[in-house]
């Protein structure tokens, strides 16, 4: 089944890229099929209501209350806790994943 | 890529005065307008950008590239630490001693910006040998060559 991914930033920085170049990477490696979105922190409530959502990799903070696992992504920009960050991205994708 | 890369040394002092110093080495080479100040201040309240890279914290200050002449970076290395919040965690405070400012007009631009800025500030021995560097010529030329560097690894990878 495709994986949906939501990668949120604070005001369309770059930062967001970041964090899909890195999904996508792992994706690769695990040969999981995900569409990953790009949104902004504002308009995140929308995209939380779409539902169907696997995973959010985090670049900012964010308040509302999301109803998939989040993961914090700024490691992937500091490089501190990284390697955490996408063992539990692995993890989530994984989860739930029907042996074809 | 046609970005043009400049180098401070600063003593120190506040968040705002540091950033404020930083675009007015823009503002002088006419590469931003009046208002990128404020877009930048503005923006660092509600989305900071401390990081705490190892073993020299920094923060990446930027904003849209709205007032925005021409691409720069300006790289400062602070003699004191500056307080900064953390970009993942914006109520915790962090004393950074490397600013690197973005001031970018283009989108594509800036993704490979971003990307070679990346593999730079996750370099534990670079961040040291840029916080050891007195001399802003010597700042900006060991950025200019270590993006260089990233972005040939970046195509190969």
């Amino acid at each position: 089944m495709k994986k949906r991914v939501v990668v949120v930033c604070g005001a369309g920085f770059a930062t967001s890229t970041v964090g899909e170049d890195q999904v996508k990477k792992i994706c690769k490696e695990l040969n999981i099929d995900a569409e990953i979105l790009k949104k902004r922190v504002t308009e995140l409530k929308t995209a939380d209501s779409m539902g169907n959502i696997d995973l959010y990799v985090l670049m900012t903070p964010v308040s509302v209350k999301l109803n998939a696992p989040a993961v914090n992504g700024v490691a992937f920009i500091s490089g501190v806790g990284k390697e955490k960050v996408i063992n539990e991205i692995k993890q989530i994708l994984l989860q739930n994943n029907p042996k074809e | 890529m046609n970005v043009k890369i400049i180098g401070q040394i600063l003593e120190g002092g506040s968040r705002d005065k540091v950033i404020k110093l930083m675009i007015n080495e823009l503002k002088k080479n006419n590469l931003v307008d009046d208002g990128y100040e404020n877009a930048v201040i503005q923006r660092e309240n509600e989305f900071p950008t401390g990081l705490p890279t190892v073993p020299i914290p920094i923060a990446m200050p930027h904003s849209d590239r709205k007032n925005v002449k021409k691409s720069a970076i300006v790289i400062a290395k602070l003699v004191n630490p500056v307080i900064f919040n953390r970009m993942d965690k914006p109520s915790e405070e962090i004393a950074v001693k490397i600013v690197i400012l973005l001031a970018i007009k283009d989108d594509e631009e800036q993704l490979e910006i971003i990307r070679q800025l990346m593999s730079i500030v996750q370099d534990s021995q670079l961040l040291v040998k840029l916080s050891e560097l007195n001399s802003a010529e010597e700042l900006a030329l060991m950025l200019e060559n270590q993006m260089k560097r990233a972005n040939i690894s970046n195509e190969v990878s």
